[in-house]
């Protein structure tokens, strides 16, 4: 059973092209990646800002990629 | 009801830490950011984090959540604004609270004399947020963050000294770590004032200050100081003066 958490954020913080968002599972000491967790259903919820400055390439909003990184 | 928000769904599944690259149609304004992490594997105890870093590489900032996640367990994480410890704590109905308070006669020449309080005068529900500042005695906030204050003051006059001018009571913010708060952030002070004249003996006033101490959370802690204001001498006797000062989103 999955336990439900929350935590702050930002209120104003615009993710423009180009920015990543990363979720991780750091150990609360001494802030290193934790190994061995896996992150799944990952949603973002916010206004839309329209298209930016980036290359034009147009990607499927609803299908983006989550791409791991290795640790 | 048009809107401009969208939800953005990132499917996949990941091993932790996993990112996400904002597409040029994509660019957002997050309210609420969700992820499901499982634990099942984890080498160790672990809290769920959201890392932001901006395209040139920098990274903006780390939100964890508060609460740690057992080695082996799972956890679905919300990241909303204001989700932080002050809200964990109004979840569970109690808000970071203090109240000071002394009592006397005092004598107030024509000037400004700021609140002092000592040691022993603050009552709090949280001494991790609130406590007295010994050298200056004053309440000493814990970082930054926004604090909601009252202060208020009873007193009588001694008889045949008349009372003319203003009485001012106000609030205000403090550095006590040797910079000056003015230089790194602006800090939001909206008060109150109630002015008094010779009209009895006993007087009353009250103000109410919103102080936005420091959302940059630079110059921890920081010192709320009560000040009275007056053109005359007065003598305040049966004088009772206090505050309350309530945190209740958390410290910054």
């Amino acid at each position: 059973m999955a336990e439900p958490l929350k935590a702050g954020m930002p209120p104003a913080l615009d993710l423009p092209d180009g920015y990543i968002v990363t979720w991780a599972a750091i150990d609360a000491t001494t802030g290193a990646d934790v190994p061995g967790v896996v992150v799944s259903n990952v949603s973002l919820f916010g206004t839309n800002l329209g298209t930016g400055s980036g290359d034009g390439t147009l990607l499927a909003a609803d299908n983006p990629i989550l791409v791991g990184i290795s640790v | 009801v048009a809107t401009d928000d969208q939800q953005v769904r990132v499917t996949g599944i990941a091993d932790a830490p996993a990112s996400y690259l904002i597409p040029g149609n994509g660019q957002i304004a997050p309210k609420a950011v969700f992820a499901s992490f499982d634990g099942t594997g984890a080498a160790g105890a672990f809290k769920p984090a959201l890392k932001i870093t901006s395209d040139g590489g920098e990274l903006i900032g780390i939100y964890p959540t508060d609460s740690t996640v057992a080695a082996g367990g799972s956890a679905d994480v919300s990241w909303a604004p204001f989700l932080g410890r002050g809200e964990a704590a109004g979840s569970s109905g109690t808000v970071s609270s203090g109240y000071a308070q002394r009592f006397g006669s005092f004598q107030f020449t024509p000037g400004t004399h700021t609140f002092s309080f000592g040691a022993g005068t603050l009552i709090t529900n949280d001494s991790s947020v609130f406590s007295i500042d010994t050298v200056h005695s004053q309440i000493a906030a814990a970082h930054g963050g926004l604090f909601l204050t009252t202060v208020f003051m009873f007193f009588s006059t001694t008889a045949g000294i008349p009372f003319t001018g203003q009485f001012l009571l106000t609030t205000d913010v403090l550095d006590s770590g040797g910079f000056d708060v003015g230089s790194l952030s602006t800090p939001e002070i909206d008060y109150a004032e109630l002015y008094a004249t010779n009209g009895g003996d006993a007087f009353q006033l009250n103000g109410f200050g919103l102080v936005n101490a420091d959302d940059t959370s630079f110059t921890p802690p920081y010192r709320v100081a009560y000040t009275v204001e007056t053109d005359t001498d007065i003598t305040a006797t049966a004088c009772s003066y206090g505050v309350t000062i309530l945190n209740p989103l958390g410290l910054t």
